[in-house]
C-alpha cells in the first residue's frame, strides 16, 4: 500500500474536510463509517476490557497491548447509539490519536470492520448538511461509492471532546436526521 | 568594517576612566568588561592590534584592582593614554595600525616569552591530535567523532583563540562538524586540517604573529560556508580544505553576539547561543553535576580549611567550567569561572589564606554558576536566547575584593555551619565544632570518591566506579520493557496448559526462566535507583545558608546518605524536604538566648535521616527546637474553621492539621508555633509519590518528620482484592490489616453509613462496589473482608469481596484516562494478560467523603475519630509482613 496516497492528517481545532486517500471503513449501527488509514494503528479483536470505575459508560476501559495499557471507547455509545451484544465480529480498531500530551494509542469498538478503500477526491462531498448520523463537527466528509454514502470520521476530535454534552449533541442529530 | 560598536565603546570606556577612581572597585569593575568586549570585537574583525592592545589594558585593569595604590595611579595614566590613541586611530581610520599607543604597552604588546610557551603548547597539542589521527585511521569513527579529538580540539581553540583565531575556528569547526552535518569526520578531512596548521603553526613559529591571513580572513572564517567557500579560495581557509574532501561542509556556530553590547547598555540584553546543542546539553549536565560536587566540597572545606582535596575538587570544578564554557562561547559563564578559579588557585598556592570572604564569595559564584547553567538550559528548550546575568559585575568585584582583603586578613578558623562572626568565640562549642567536623570528614571521605567526571556510587564502600550515562527515557524503556518481560513469564508458567504438562524437564526450565527474569526485574529496579547524598548536599547548603541568615547556630547531622531511591523521586523529593528544613531552622529551633534558659546547648542540631525498613524508604528530620504547640495548632484550626470548637482530637491528628490547606497561610507562621508555609503542598507532593509524612514532637524537644515512600516508583508491592467480577490492586504502603468483620464489629449510623468498631475506637466503613458502583459484589459484610487503610495517620476501612493474593507488579499509566480516572493511580498487567487498577486509596477517600450516595456513609466533617497512632503505621497482616519481608 502506498501509504503517501493516504489523507493529511486533519487539524483539530477548525472544521477539517476530507481528502482523497486510503479509508478503513466500518460498521456502525446499520451506517458505515470511514476512517483514514493513516491513523489506524491496527485492527485487534475483542478482549477482555477492565471496566474503570466512575467514568462515562462509552469509556468501556482500558485494555493490554503487548504491555502498554491502552483506553478503549465503545464508538456506539460515544454516539449515543443503542448499546447492542457484542458479536464475533465486534472488533477494536487501534487509533493513534494527538492530544495536549502527546500522541496516544486508544482503541474503538466498532460493530464490525469492512474494508480499506481508495477514495477519491471527487467522490468526497466536504458539506454535509442533513441526513447524517453524527453531527457534522466529527465529521470529514461524506464519500459516496458505488452509491453507498461513507461517513468519514474526525476521529481525533470524537475522542478528544471533553464535554459530554458535546456527545449529546451527536445524538440529537443522529435523531433528528434518521 | 562596522566600527559604531567598537566607538561605543570606546565612549563608554573614556566616560569610565574619567570617573574610575583607583581605590573604588566598583568604578572600575565594569571596565572588565568592556574591555574585554572590545577585545572580542576586534577579534571578530580582525584587528590584531586593537584585540592584543585591549587584551593587555585589560590586565592593566585588573592590575588596577589588585595593586597597591601609587602603581594603580600610573596604570590608569596608562589607560587613559592608549584609550585616547585608540580613539584617535579610529577617527583617521588606521584602526588596524593603532599608531600612537604609549610606549609602556607597545613594549607589552611584544613579550617573547609569552610567545615561546605558547608555541610550546600550540605544539604539543598539535601532536596530540596528529596522535589522534592515527586512531582515527585505524578504526574510524562510525557515528560520533570520537570524544577525546573533541576535547584536543577544544584545547587547541581554545588555546589559539587569540593568538591565531583561524585556527581556532578551523578546529572549532572540525569539532563540532558532525554535529552539524551528522557525519563523523573522517580520516583524511581531518588529516588536511592538521596538515594546514601545521602550516600555521610553522608561520607562528617563524615569528609572523598573524598566521598568514589577511585581515579579512577571521570573519571569512567566521562565517564560512560552502557558499562563501568560492570567495575566499585564495586563502588556505580550512574549509576549502574540507570541501575538497567533501562537498557538503559544516556550516560552523555563528560568531557570538558581543558581550560587550549587552554589558555596556544596563537594559536587559542577552545573547544568543551559538554552541553546538548536544555540546551544550553535555555541557550542562556535566557542569550541574561538577558544581553540586563542588558545594559539598565547599562545605567540607569551610569545616575544615586544612582539606587540601577538598580545595583541589572545588577549584577541578571551576577549572573544567573555564575550558567547556570558553569552547561552547559563553563568555559570562567562562568569566566567571576564570576569575573565581584564580581566587582559589590563589589559596591553593598559599598565596592567600581561606579567609570567610573567600568561602562567601565562592559559595556565590556556585550559586551564579548554576543560575547561568539552567538558563543556557532554558535557552536551549526555548529560543536560544540566553539572557545575562545581571549580578556579575558585582559578583567579580567581590571575588576580587576577597581576594585582596584576604592578603590582610586571618585564615577561617574551623567551624561548623554557623555564623562567621561567631567564629571567634568558640570557647562554649568546641565539642560541637569538632562533632560536625568529624561528620563532615565522613561526608568528604564518602564523596572523594565521587571525582569530576565519575559518578558516585555510594553504599559500597566509596569505590571509584566505572560509570556511564544514559539516556534517562531509554533507561525507562528497558525497564518497562523488563516489567513486560516478567509479565509475560507469569502468563506462561501460570497457563492452564503448561501446568497440566507433568514434565520434570519443562519445569526445571520454566523455573530458570521464573529465576533469570525475576534477576533481571532487580536491575531494572536497581538501576533506577540513586544515593540519596545529592539531595542531602543542598539541603547541607541550605542548613548553612539559613543558620546565617537568622542568626542561630545550626549543627547538621547527616545518616544513611547512601541509601538509595528512585531516580525519579529526587526531583520530587527535593522540595518538601526544603519546606521542612527551612521550617526547622526558621520556626523550630530557638535563639541561643532561648536555649540557653531552657537549658540546651546554644547550638540547635537537625537530623537528616535515610534508611530502608520494610520495604520502604524513610527519610527523616529530627530538629531538637522547641516542638509543636498543639494549644496553638488547635487555636489557629478552630480560627480557620478547620474544626469546631472543642473537637476531642488525638495527638496525631492535631499534629495533621499543619498539612490541611487552609492551615498554611503567611500569617500563621508568626503567630503559631511557626510550622505552615506550605504544608499542605508537603504532603501532596509525597501522597503524588505514594508515600506519607508522620510527625512526632515533643514540647520543648523537638520535632520529627518522617517521609516513609515505597522503594520505587515503578513498582508497586499489592494486595489483589476482588469485588464482584473487578479486580482492583491495593498498594500494601496504605494497608494496616484486613480482617474479616463479625456481626457484633458491624454499626449502622442512622441507616446512612457503617462504622466497624476495632480494638481502639471506630473507623468508618466504605464499600467499595457502592464507591465504584459495582454489581454483584458481596452484599453481607460478615461475608466479606474489611481492609483497613491508612492516610496520614487516620485509618478507614474497605470493604472487598475477598483477598486474592500478593503480588509486586509494573505500575502503568493509564494514558489520557489518568486525569479522568477518580481513585485510580495506575494500571498494572496481571498474571493473565488483562488489566488491574490500583487503587489511589486517599483519592478514594475523598470520593466516600464527597459523594453521600455512592459512599452511602457516615460524613464527617473532619477526619473522625481515631485510635491514635504510632509513628510508624504497625502492619498486622500477618501475610504482608511475610511478603514484605521476601521483597524488601
Amino acid at each position: 500500500m502506498n501509504m503517501h496516497d493516504a489523507p493529511r492528517e486533519a487539524p483539530a481545532a477548525t472544521h477539517a474536510t476530507a481528502t482523497g486517500g486510503k479509508y478503513l471503513t466500518f460498521h456502525l449501527a446499520g451506517e458505515e463509517f470511514g476512517l483514514p488509514i493513516m491513523k489506524v494503528q491496527e485492527i485487534i479483536g475483542l478482549m477482555p476490557v477492565t471496566r474503570v470505575p466512575r467514568l462515562p459508560d462509552y469509556v468501556r476501559g482500558v485494555i493490554n497491548l503487548r504491555g502498554r495499557i491502552h483506553p478503549t471507547v465503545d464508538l456506539r455509545l460515544k454516539f449515543g447509539l443503542p448499546a447492542t451484544a457484542d458479536t464475533e465480529r465486534t472488533c477494536i480498531i487501534v487509533v493513534e490519536v494527538a492530544t495536549e500530551r502527546g500522541h496516544v494509542n486508544m482503541g474503538v469498538i466498532v460493530d464490525e470492520v469492512a474494508e480499506v478503500l481508495d477514495i477519491a477526491d471527487t467522490e468526497i462531498d466536504s458539506t454535509p448538511e442533513f441526513g447524517v448520523a453524527v453531527s457534522t463537527e466529527f465529521i470529514l466528509g461524506l464519500a459516496v461509492v458505488k452509491g453507498n454514502v461513507k461517513m468519514l470520521l474526525d476521529i481525533e476530535r470524537i475522542l478528544t471532546a471533553k464535554e459530554i454534552g458535546e456527545l449529546a449533541s451527536v445524538v440529537s442529530t443522529a435523531n433528528a436526521g434518521s | 568594517m562596522n566600527t559604531e560598536p567598537i566607538a561605543q565603546l570606546l565612549d563608554a570606556l573614556a566616560h569610565d576612566v574619567m570617573g574610575a577612581d583607583a581605590g573604588n572597585i566598583a568604578t572600575i569593575a565594569p571596565m572588565l568588561d568592556r574591555l574585554a568586549g572590545l577585545r572580542t570585537l576586534a577579534t571578530e574583525q580582525a584587528l590584531t592590534r586593537l584585540r592584543d592592545a585591549a587584551g593587555e589594558l585589560e590586565r592593566i585593569t585588573q592590575q588596577i584592582i589588585m595593586d597597591e595604590g601609587n602603581a594603580a595611579e600610573a596604570a590608569q595614566t596608562l589607560l587613559s593614554e592608549s584609550l585616547a590613541a585608540i580613539q584617535q586611530a579610529m577617527e583617521s581610520d588606521e584602526l588596524a595600525q593603532l599608531p600612537g599607543l604609549p610606549p609602556a604597552i607597545e613594549a607589552r604588546l611584544r613579550q617573547p616569552d609569552e610567545g615561546a610557551t605558547f608555541l610550546q603548547r600550540f605544539d604539543s597539542l598539535l601532536h596530540d591530535l596528529w596522535g589522534h589521527l592515527r586512531d582515527l585511521q585505524q578504526s574510524p569513527a562510525e557515528q560520533a567523532t570520537p570524544r577525546a579529538l573533541v576535547a584536543s580540539l577544544a584545547a587547541l581553540a581554545e588555546h589559539s583563540a587569540v593568538a591565531a583565531p583561524a585556527v581556532a575556528a578551523a578546529c572549532r569547526q572540525v569539532a563540532t562538524r558532525d554535529k552539524t552535518d551528522g557525519q563523523a569526520l573522517d580520516a583524511t578531512v581531518l588529516e588536511n586540517i592538521l596538515r594546514w596548521i601545521d602550516g600555521q603553526y610553522e608561520r607562528l613559529a617563524a615569528g609572523q604573529d598573524e598566521p598568514a591571513m589577511p585581515e579579512a580572513a577571521a570573519p571569512a572564517i567566521a562565517h564560512a560556508s560552502l557558499d562563501t567557500a568560492p570567495e575566499t579560495t585564495a586563502l588556505p581557509a580550512p574549509e576549502t580544505l574540507v570541501a575538497e574532501t567533501d562537498a557538503s561542509v559544516a556550516t560552523p556556530p555563528a560568531p557570538p553576539a558581543p558581550p560587550a553590547a549587552t554589558s555596556t547598555t544596563a537594559a536587559p540584553g542577552g545573547a544568543a547561543l551559538t554552541g553546538d546543542l548536544d555540546l551544550l546539553q553535555d555541557f550542562v549536565a556535566e557542569s550541574r553535576e561538577h558544581l553540586e560536587l563542588a558545594s559539598a566540597q565547599l562545605l567540607a572545606l569551610e569545616a575544615e580549611p586544612g582539606h587540601t582535596e577538598a580545595l583541589n575538587c572545588v577549584f577541578r570544578a571551576f577549572h573544567t567550567i573555564k575550558g567547556i564554557s570558553g569552547f561552547l562561547q559563553l563568555p559570562e559563564i567562562e568569566r566567571l569561572s576564570h576569575t573565581t578559579e584564580n581566587l582559589l588557585d590563589r589559596v591553593r598556592t598559599s598565596a592567600i589564606p581561606l579567609t570567610a570572604e573567600v568561602l562567601d564569595v565562592a559559595f556565590s559564584a556556585l550559586d551564579m554558576l548554576m543560575r547561568m547553567i539552567d538558563r543556557v538550559r532554558d535557552a536551549m528548550q526555548g529560543d536560544g536566547w540566553l539572557p545575562i546575568e545581571p549580578g556579575l559585575p558585582a559578583l567579580l568585584s567581590a571575588i576580587v575584593a576577597a581576594d585582596q582583603q584576604a592578603e590582610t586578613a586571618p585564615a577561617v578558623a574551623p567551624r561548623p555551619s554557623e555564623p562567621a562572626a561567631a567564629a571567634p568565640d568558640m570557647g562554649g562549642k568546641g565539642d560541637d565544632a569538632a562533632e560536625t567536623e568529624r561528620m563532615h570528614a565522613e561526608d568528604t571521605d564518602a564523596q572523594a570518591a565521587g571525582a569530576p567526571g565519575s559518578q558516585r556510587s555510594a553504599g559500597h564502600g566509596g569505590e571509584p566506579r566505572e560509570t556511564i550515562r544514559v539516556d534517562y527515557h531509554r533507561l525507562e524503556a528497558m525497564v518497562d520493557t523488563i516489567g513486560e518481560l516478567v509479565i509475560a513469564e507469569a502468563a506462561i508458567s501460570q497457563d492452564p496448559a503448561v501446568e497440566a504438562v507433568r514434565n520434570g524437564l519443562l519445569s526445571k526450565k520454566l523455573h530458570n526462566l521464573k529465576q533469570v527474569s525475576r534477576k533481571l526485574q532487580e536491575f531494572g529496579t536497581a538501576v533506577r535507583m540513586v544515593p540519596i547524598a545529592g539531595t542531602f548536599q543542598k539541603l547541607a547548603r541550605l542548613v548553612r545558608d539559613l543558620s546565617r541568615k537568622s542568626g542561630k547556630t545550626v549543627l547538621l547531622h547527616v545518616d544513611g546518605e547512601e541509601t538509595e531511591i528512585d531516580r525519579a523521586f529526587v526531583d520530587n523529593i527535593g522540595d518538601p524536604l526544603i519546606h521542612m528544613v527551612r521550617n526547622a531552622v526558621d520556626h523550630g529551633i530557638e535563639p541561643a538566648n532561648v536555649r540557653s534558659a531552657a537549658g540546651k546547648p546554644t547550638s540547635g542540631t537537625i537530623h537528616l535521616r535515610a534508611f530502608h525498613e520494610g520495604g520502604n524508604i524513610h527519610v527523616e528530620i529530627e530538629d531538637d527546637g522547641k516542638g509543636l504547640d498543639k494549644a496553638a495548632i488547635l487555636a489557629k484550626a478552630v480560627e480557620r474553621g478547620l474544626i469546631a470548637e472543642g473537637t476531642p482530637l488525638s495527638e496525631q491528628e492535631t499534629f495533621n492539621l499543619i498539612f490541611e490547606p487552609g492551615f498554611s497561610t503567611a500569617a500563621a507562621v508568626t503567630e503559631v508555633s511557626g510550622r505552615g508555609v506550605g504544608m499542605d503542598v508537603v504532603r501532596r507532593n509525597i501522597q503524588n509519590l505514594r508515600g506519607t509524612v508522620h510527625i512526632k514532637s515533643t514540647p520543648g524537644q523537638g520535632t520529627t518528620f518522617r517521609m516513609t515512600l515505597p522503594l520505587t516508583m515503578a513498582l508497586i508491592d499489592g494486595m489483589v482484592v476482588r469485588v464482584g467480577s473487578a479486580r482492583f490492586i491495593l498498594p500494601v504502603l496504605s494497608v494496616v490489616e484486613s480482617l474479616r468483620p463479625t456481626a457484633k464489629m458491624l454499626q449502622s449510623v442512622m441507616g446512612r453509613g457503617e462504622l466497624l468498631n476495632m480494638r481502639h475506637g471506630q473507623l468508618p466503613l466504605y464499600r467499595m462496589s457502592r464507591l465504584f458502583d459495582i454489581p454483584g459484589a458481596e452484599q453481607e459484610p460478615t461475608r466479606a473482608l474489611a481492609v483497613v487503610v491508612e492516610r496520614n495517620g487516620t485509618r478507614w476501612a474497605l470493604l472487598v469481596d475477598e483477598l486474592l493474593g500478593l503480588q509486586q507488579t509494573v505500575v502503568k499509566s493509564l494514558g489520557p484516562l489518568s486525569d479522568q480516572a477518580e481513585g485510580i493511580s495506575g494500571g498494572a498487567i496481571m498474571a493473565d494478560g488483562s488489566v488491574g487498577l490500583i487503587l489511589d486509596v486517599p483519592a478514594l477517600i475523598d470520593i466516600a467523603w464527597r459523594a453521600p450516595a455512592a459512599g452511602a456513609s457516615v460524613m464527617p466533617t473532619t477526619p473522625p475519630k481515631q485510635d491514635p497512632t504510632t509513628m510508624v503505621a504497625i502492619n498486622q497482616h500477618p501475610q504482608l509482613e511475610s511478603f514484605r519481608h521476601e521483597h524488601a
